[in-house]
C-alpha cells in the first residue's frame, strides 16, 4: 500500500494526482487544487490532464484501514480494484459505480465539483429532464448558503439563471430543451 | 448570403455495401461545411458528442471479447431501425483499411484511437454526417451531431433525438445519483462534450489571442487544436470545449459556452475592425501574400495551406478580395487533409508527390 503522501507544490493537502513536469518524466505530486492551477498555467485541457495525471482516488481515511491491506476490495462485477483503477486511469463496468461510490463521489466532486446528476436522464425515466427541476436546485442554493459553501451557492445561482433563461427563450422559439 | 446550399448525393440502398458507402462519404463535401450557418464567417462548425455505455456490461477497456460482440451486435441493430440513420455508412473498424479510417478521422467523424483499435467496434455515420456514432471506443456508445457554424441548439436537438430513440432500445447504465455512467470519471453526469470551432486569425495578426483566452475561457474550459485533444493549432482555429460534465444539466453546458463563443466573436470582431480601419495596408499586406502563395505555390504542406487559407479566409469575410464561395474553402480544408489525397488520387505514395498534388488541387481552386 502506497504511504500518505504530501502535496508537493502547497505542502499541506494530500496528493491526489502525478504529473509529468517534463519530457524526461520528472513527475510531481500533488493535490487537486494546485494540480488544477497548473493545469490552468497549461493550455492542456483538464481531461488531457486527468488522462496524463494518474489519478489516486484513496482518501487519507481509506489509507488507514488495515484490512485493505490483505484484503483490497474489488467490484464485484469485473474484479477492477483501486489499484487497477489508479493504474488505467478508467473505471471497469458500471457496477464499480456502486461497489466503489464513496470513493468516485468523493473524486467526481474533485473533478466536476459536484458528485449529483441533475441533467437528462434515458427516456423511460426522462421525466425531470424535460422540465429542469429549478425549484430543487433552489433548495440546493439555500443549503448550500446555510453550509457557508459560497463557490458552490455561485453555480447553483449561474445554474438557474440559465435555466430560466434556457426556458424562456425555448418558450419563444417553441423548441424544447431538455 | 454567399453560401450555396448543396443536397447530399443519396444513397438508396441501405448500410452494408461497404466499399460503395464508404467511397460516397469520402467524396462528399460534409454537411456542416457546405451549409450556412449562424456567425459562420468566424465559426466554423459545433460539435456535441455525448459518452453512454449499455447497462450490465463491462466498458470496452476491459470487455471480453464476447462482450464487445453484444454490444456491436446490439448496438448495430438497434440503429438499422433509427430512422435519422437512414441511410447510414457502417464501418467495421477492424476490417476497415488504414486509409480509409485516416479519412473518417480527418472527417472528425471517429477519433484517432478507435481508428486504430483492433477489437471488436463499429462506426455508424448517417449520410450526410451530421450524426455519427462509435461503438465500442472508450465507452459502449460515443454519440455525436457536428453543425455548421454556432449551432449549439440545433446540435443538442439532434443528438438528444437520437440518444432517445437508442435508448428506447437499449438499455443504458445509469444511476439516478452519478447520471450516464462512463469509463473515465471526467465524462461521469451528463456524458455531454460540447465544442465549436473558432478562427480567430484578427486576433492572432494582433497577437492577442493568448491574451483573449486567459480572460474569456475559465478554467471549466478547454482551447484545443483542430482535431480536438493533444492535437496542434492549425491556420488560427481553436476548439472550445466544455470540461465539466457533471452537476450541471444539458442547457447550463450548452449555454455557458455559447455565452464564451459570443464574447470570442466580439473579440474577434472587434480586430478584425481594428485591422480594417487602423492597420488596413498591413492586414491586406497579409492577405494578399497568402492569396499569391497559394494561387502560386509548387510545393504545398497542410500546414503551410493552413496556414494562407486562414488569411484567404480573413480576407474573404472582410470582401478584401473577389469573392470565394465559403464552401470552396471548406472544401480545400477537408479534401487536401494526407489520407483524402491519398484515397482520391491515383498514384500518390510519399508526402512529396501529396504536397504537390495539393499545391495543384489549390491552384485550381482559387485560380486567379
Amino acid at each position: 500500500m502506497k504511504s500518505e503522501s504530501v502535496c508537493q507544490a502547497c505542502g499541506i493537502n494530500p496528493a491526489a494526482v502525478f504529473i509529468n513536469t517534463s519530457d524526461a518524466g520528472e513527475k510531481m505530486q500533488l493535490c487537486v487544487s494546485c494540480a488544477q492551477k497548473k493545469q490552468e498555467e497549461s493550455t492542456m485541457g483538464l481531461q488531457e490532464f486527468f488522462e496524463k495525471a494518474s489519478m489516486t482516488i484513496l482518501g487519507p481515511e481509506e489509507k488507514q484501514k488495515p484490512e485493505e491491506e490483505s484484503e483490497p476490495k474489488a467490484c464485484t462485477q469485473c474484479g477492477l480494484t483501486l489499484q487497477d483503477f489508479e493504474k488505467l486511469g478508467l473505471i471497469g463496468c458500471p457496477t464499480c459505480y456502486k461497489v466503489f461510490e464513496q470513493e468516485l463521489s468523493e473524486l467526481l466532486k474533485r473533478i466536476h465539483g459536484s458528485f449529483k446528476h441533475i441533467g437528462s436522464r434515458p427516456r423511460p425515466r426522462r421525466v425531470f429532464a424535460s422540465t429542469p427541476d429549478i425549484a430543487a436546485l433552489r433548495a440546493e442554493l439555500h443549503q448550500a448558503i446555510e453550509q457557508e459553501n459560497f463557490e458552490r451557492a455561485a453555480e447553483f445561482r449561474d445554474l438557474i439563471r440559465d435555466l430560466e433563461r434556457e426556458q424562456h427563450r425555448s418558450e419563444d422559439s417553441n423548441r424544447v430543451i431538455t | 448570403m454567399k453560401r450555396t446550399i448543396k443536397k447530399n448525393p443519396a444513397e438508396a440502398e441501405p448500410a452494408r455495401q461497404l466499399a460503395l458507402h464508404v467511397d460516397t462519404v469520402i467524396h462528399q463535401t460534409p454537411f456542416w461545411a457546405s451549409h450556412a450557418g449562424d456567425q459562420d464567417d468566424i465559426i466554423l462548425s459545433t460539435r456535441i458528442r455525448l459518452a453512454r455505455n449499455l447497462a450490465g456490461i463491462p466498458f470496452p477497456t476491459i470487455a471480453r471479447r464476447e462482450e464487445l460482440d453484444t454490444v456491436v451486435e446490439r448496438i448495430g441493430n438497434a440503429c438499422k431501425s433509427i430512422r435519422m440513420l437512414q441511410p447510414a455508412l457502417t464501418v467495421d473498424i477492424r476490417q476497415c483499411k488504414t486509409l480509409i479510417s485516416k479519412a473518417l478521422v480527418e472527417r472528425r467523424l471517429i477519433s484517432p484511437v478507435f481508428a486504430e483499435s483492433s477489437s471488436a467496434g463499429i462506426a455508424v455515420i448517417d449520410e450526410s454526417e451530421q450524426l455519427s456514432i462509435m461503438v465500442n471506443e472508450e465507452d459502449h456508445l460515443r454519440l455525436q451531431s457536428i453543425q455548421p457554424g454556432l449551432s449549439l441548439q440545433e446540435a443538442w436537438r439532434q443528438i438528444s433525438r437520437l440518444d432517445d430513440e437508442l435508448s428506447e432500445q437499449v438499455e443504458y447504465a445509469f444511476s439516478d445519483k452519478f447520471g450516464y455512467l462512463t469509463a473515465c470519471p471526467t465524462n461521469t453526469g451528463t456524458g455531454m462534450r460540447a465544442s465549436i470551432l473558432i478562427h480567430l486569425p484578427a486576433l492572432s495578426i494582433l497577437e492577442q489571442v493568448d491574451q483573449a483566452i486567459k480572460e474569456l475561457a475559465p478554467s471549466e474550459l478547454a482551447i484545443r487544436g483542430f482535431y480536438g485533444e493533444g492535437t496542434d493549432i492549425i491556420g488560427n482555429i481553436y476548439q472550445v470545449s466544455n470540461q465539466l460534465t457533471l452537476g450541471r444539466t444539458e442547457a447550463a453546458i450548452i449555454s455557458r459556452l455559447e455565452v464564451i463563443a459570443y464574447k470570442f466573436l466580439d473579440l474577434e470582431r472587434n480586430a478584425r475592425d481594428k485591422l480594417l480601419h487602423i492597420h488596413r495596408v498591413r492586414l491586406e499586406d497579409e492577405v494578399f501574400r497568402a492569396l499569391g502563395i497559394l494561387q502560386a505555390a509548387r510545393v504545398l504542406s497542410s500546414a503551410e495551406l493552413m496556414k494562407h487559407l486562414s488569411m484567404v479566409r480573413l480576407g474573404n469575410e472582410l470582401n478584401l478580395i473577389q469573392e470565394i464561395d465559403h464552401r470552396i474553402l471548406n472544401e480545400l480544408m477537408i479534401f487536401t487533409q494526407p489520407a483524402h489525397l491519398q484515397l482520391l488520387h491515383e498514384n500518390i505514395t510519399d508526402p512529396e508527390s501529396r504536397d504537390v498534388l495539393r499545391a495543384r488541387l489549390v491552384r485550381e481552386k482559387l485560380a486567379g
